[in-house]
């Protein structure tokens, strides 16, 4: 039976189609009656169906027969494609044997795809090229298969041409599934070991962690140990996973399945932990278990400070389903109590604050994102800073130092001139760049991780029309000559404004933010000058200009209505403002001071 | 409603054509008005019959009231009219009226009219697509006088493109030398769907600032009392006691395409449509399009959104009326406030601000308990 098995993940560019194969692949092989079919269907988040990304790791199994008669069982770990879960998505790859690499025909090979399609090729699997959309006027099939050859290195006769929307090639690629992909490997006869590729909070029944059994068999009476974690649960129920959750008794070698077993909290059991039998253990843990760290720093504070204990309620529910978001109580001069948290990268920043304002109806003021520096002070003792505000009076300091990365970015050549201005613009450094195929260079250089936190995506995007592709690793700490810029309206500092910037940039970082902040601050009944400073010297200022009225002039013919909603729209507004000092900044006004033009 | 004190709003939306700046309901006057004059006295009736009310004031606006015949007026009017009766409108159009024109409506009952000059620069005139010269408003603010009407209002716009502090002046010298007993001077509000308003053609908010305090200067030195933002009267008994009815909530009737209709407790508003106005008349229907019934908050609301604009100012105990008691205290160090008694009066520079003193209210209204 175990030969029968076949445990496999699509990888793709944002898209080039995996959601819409996923849908296919599960209506080709029965899994999902045309009643419960929906789009996405593997995606549940709210969030991950409107952006279209997937943010969760899960699975499907699945069940085919194929031309000789014989049944398979299909496991579909699904994964997302972004840089910020990279972690996650390495943990789900150690899961499979093989892995689906979709090449849109009418784009071609994408940088995201080749991040993912070495981070597969490392762990040995079956890659199956799929070259998608065939049915649109302008693929290009003969190029994109050329582009598998020559960029990838893949064989373009193992390539199955599909197009996922009207449902061509499916056959022939589930085919490929089944005769291609190896069977699992592992040893039905040893301890149990299972690796954990995600999990999920269920508020009924706690924690329900999905993973693949890599040794041995679990059983639904069994007691487990988390190896990594060290703590012991008792099993309340086993199976696999369907379009719904379907109980069973025993999980073996090479299986996909969930486990759910009075787990509290996501946090107890991270992805890559192994789970093993609390008799008869096994005594070695499964490889690639890591805490992902969190690369970037924001705090978070409710418009209105009477908010501040719902907040601190919907984190804590939020961390339940998260483990990758941290936080502290932070108290800002000007904006209250709030949170700092680390996150994994921007994609995650933005997906938290989204569950907070949607999930939790909180309304937030998020600060400037930072990255995570390293402060050596004259003292001998060594700190990390992640908020500006920490920072330690310059005289103190011996060596401030700041996270690098590997950067890699992979566009046709077309574009390598503005791609490489962009890069040198934000500090790149040992540049070279190669030519990967015919037409596309991909170009690597070091760089300052603050240097990618804001808007470098879009600008990216822009120089390159979108054909530019982005991914990094982290690398390692080089010493910055960085100076704290704090910005000062009416007169006073909003310490959430503040900001560390490298010191060749300090006074255009400055004379850009106040304009920023003067194009976002309304103009109010005073004048409200702007400065920004370097330990009290002011090295750039504007002046928002008073308002000189505010009422509108006609008030005839009884539409007292009008007047009143007006009113009303306005107090609404003012909500979403918080008050500094004697100035209402609004909440777009925190983020304004990053950007660049 | 049987309350003394209620106003008659008649809305007639015909002109002979629209003005560049103009967002209210009107269409060009067709040849025969016999159906809106019919429709608006048949609506008339369905509002008012079986209910003794007692108008004090009767404003009929526009639109170009005076293109219905002067027959009609006379008959609406005497319907209409009750000993209580202090105060009977009519907006004109310089280009519309000749002599005759105005001895009618002397005759038909008006005892005050409107004239919308808006400005004695032909230049501007031309600008805001207005259809009269300046000589022809000076000729009709004399015929007015002439024949009979003792109650005369001046419209006076500021604040259009291009305009300079020495265009704003002689238009307002030229306002005095009439000496109406009422003027009213709006600083040009650009509205979504004019012509105007979609170019975005207006004044700098410092020069319209600049203009507001100018008229308010040569108006106030030559004895005009400024008791609304943008209106001015000779003598208290000046002051248009229908607008100030809107201003201080007093109960109104609208009646007409897209008036607006005020019982003390609640709103409403006709259809804006005028063939679905009239067909919906005739069918003995209410031609209302909207109704609501006001929440307490809305009526402290509306207090606050009028009460700035004017010198009477906002009333504590009118809002303690509707639960909510506080002293606004905060609103007096603004500058723009001064207490009187329960009374928080603006200033000149207040009203100018009144938005902004509503909405500062408004946030302390949120802070204190109901009572």
């Amino acid at each position: 039976m175990r030969k029968n098995i076949r445990n496999f993940c699509i990888i793709a560019h944002i898209d080039h189609g995996k959601s819409t194969l996923a849908d296919r692949l599960l209506q080709a092989t029965g899994s999902v009656s045309d009643r419960e079919f929906h789009n996405q269907m593997l995606d549940s988040m709210d969030i991950e169906r409107e952006r279209g990304i997937t943010i969760k790791s899960t699975a499907v199994t699945m069940y085919c027969e194929n031309k000789a008669g014989e049944k398979f069982q299909l496991n579909l770990i699904d994964t997302p494609g972004h840089v910020d879960f990279s972690y996650e998505v390495s943990r789900a790859l150690a899961s499979c044997e093989g892995a689906l690499l979709v090449v849109d025909a009418a784009q071609g090979v994408e940088a995201q795809t080749l991040a993912n399609l070495y981070k597969a090729m490392e762990q040995d699997l079956e890659i199956i090229p799929v070259v998608n959309k065939i049915d649109l006027p302008s693929a290009d099939i003969y190029e994109t298969l050329y582009e598998i050859d020559n960029e990838l290195g893949l064989d373009p006769d193992g390539a199955i041409l599909i197009s996922a929307k009207t449902g061509q090639g499916i056959e022939e690629l589930l085919e490929a599934i089944m005769e291609r992909v190896p069977p699992p490997a592992g040893n039905p006869d040893a301890p149990l070991r299972a690796r954990v590729f995600d999990s999920i909070f269920d508020p009924y029944r706690g924690v329900i962690a999905y993973f693949r059994v890599v040794d041995g068999v679990m059983r639904s009476d069994q007691d487990i140990l988390l190896m990594a974690k060290g703590n012991e649960y008792r099993i309340e129920e086993i199976g696999h996973l369907g379009i719904k959750r379907e109980k069973c008794k025993v999980l073996s070698n090479g299986d996909v399945g969930y486990i759910i077993a009075g787990i509290k909290s996501v946090s107890d059991v991270r992805s890559g932990e192994t789970i093993t039998a609390k008799l008869n253990p096994s005594e070695e843990i499964l490889d690639g278990f890591a805490l992902a760290k969190p690369v970037v720093f924001s705090s978070l504070f409710p418009i209105s400070s009477e908010d501040y204990n719902d907040l601190a309620l919907a984190m804590d529910k939020l961390k339940l389903n998260d483990a990758s978001l941290i936080f502290e109580k932070v108290n800002s001069v000007g904006l209250g109590f709030g949170f700092r948290c680390g996150f994994l990268g921007l994609l995650h920043l933005e997906v938290v604050q989204e569950r907070l304002e949607r999930e939790f109806g909180m309304s937030l003021v998020l600060t400037a994102p930072t990255v995570l520096y390293r402060v050596s002070l004259t003292n001998g003792e060594v700190k990390y800073i992640d908020n500006p505000n920490l920072y330690p009076d310059p005289s103190r300091i011996e060596l401030t130092e700041e996270p690098y990365i590997k950067a890699s970015v992979i566009m046709p050549d077309k574009y390598i001139g503005p791609v490489t201005t962009l890069l040198l613009d934000r500090r790149g450094q040992n540049y070279s760049n190669t030519y990967v195929g015919a037409r596309r260079v991909e170009i690597k250089v070091d760089m300052p991780l603050a240097e990618i936190v804001y808007d470098f995506y879009d600008k990216l995007k822009s120089v390159t029309q979108g054909y530019g592709s982005f991914d990094y690793e982290a690398s390692d700490y080089q010493p910055g000559n960085l100076v704290k810029v704090d910005i000062l309206v009416n007169h006073e500092k909003v310490d959430a404004l503040s900001m560390l910037v490298h010191r060749n940039r300090a006074n255009a970082w400055a004379k850009r933010a106040c304009e920023n902040l003067k194009e976002a601050i309304p103009r109010q009944q005073f004048k409200i000058p702007i400065q920004g400073t370097i330990g009290g010297a002011i090295i750039a200022r504007t002046t928002i200009s008073a308002l000189r009225k505010d009422v509108t002039a006609k008030c005839y013919g009884g539409d007292i209505t009008r007047k009143r909603k007006l009113l009303d729209k306005q107090k609404a507004g003012k909500k979403r403002m918080k008050m500094v000092g004697k100035v209402m900044i609004p909440q777009k006004a925190f983020l304004a001071v990053l950007k660049r033009d | 409603m049987t309350a003394e004190g209620t106003g008659l709003y008649v809305h007639v939306p015909f002109c002979l054509k629209k003005c560049s700046y103009c967002a209210f309901t009107s269409v060009k006057k067709p040849d025969d008005t016999s159906g809106m004059c019919s429709a608006l006295h048949t609506e008339f009736i369905q509002r008012t019959r079986n209910r003794n009310i007692q108008f004090r004031t009767f404003y009929a606006g526009g639109g170009t009231p005076s293109l219905l015949p002067p027959e009609f007026w006379m008959r609406l009017i005497g319907a209409v009219k009750t000993p209580s009766m202090e105060e009977v409108t009519i907006e004109t159009n310089p280009a519309v009226l000749d002599a005759v024109g105005y001895s009618a409506l002397f005759l038909a009952g008006f005892n005050r009219i409107s004239v919308g000059v808006q400005s004695f620069s032909d230049m501007n005139l031309k600008l805001l697509g207005r259809i009269h010269s300046a000589d022809e408003a000076r000729e009709s603010l004399k015929l007015a006088r002439k024949m009979g009407f003792r109650n005369i209002s001046l419209d006076l716009m500021y604040g259009l493109p291009g305009q300079t502090s020495e265009n704003q002046k002689k238009d307002i010298e030229e306002a005095l030398l009439f000496m109406p007993q009422h003027i009213s001077a709006y600083d040009l509000t650009l509205e979504p769907g004019t012509p105007m308003g979609d170019r975005g053609e207006k004044a700098s908010e410092n020069q319209c600032a600049e203009m507001y305090y100018r008229i308010h200067e040569m108006l106030t030195a030559n004895g005009y009392i400024h008791y609304e933002v943008s209106s001015y009267a000779l003598e208290d008994k000046y002051r248009s006691k229908h607008n100030s009815s809107y201003w201080d909530r007093t109960p109104y009737i609208g009646i007409g395409p897209s008036a607006h209709s005020f019982t003390g407790a609640g709103r409403s508003w006709n259809v804006s449509d005028i063939p679905e106005y009239e067909s919906s008349v005739v069918q003995g229907n209410l031609p209302e399009e909207f109704s609501e019934e006001l929440t307490d908050e809305d009526a402290a609301h509306e207090i606050l959104a009028l009460g700035f604009r004017n010198t009477n100012g906002v009333d504590l105990k009118e809002l303690e009326r509707f639960g909510f008691k506080l002293d606004l205290a905060d609103l007096l160090n603004t500058g723009f406030v001064k207490k009187k008694g329960n009374l928080m009066i603006p200033n000149t520079g207040g009203m100018l601000f009144a938005d902004y003193l509503a909405l500062k209210a408004a946030e302390l209204l949120e802070e204190v308990p109901r009572v």
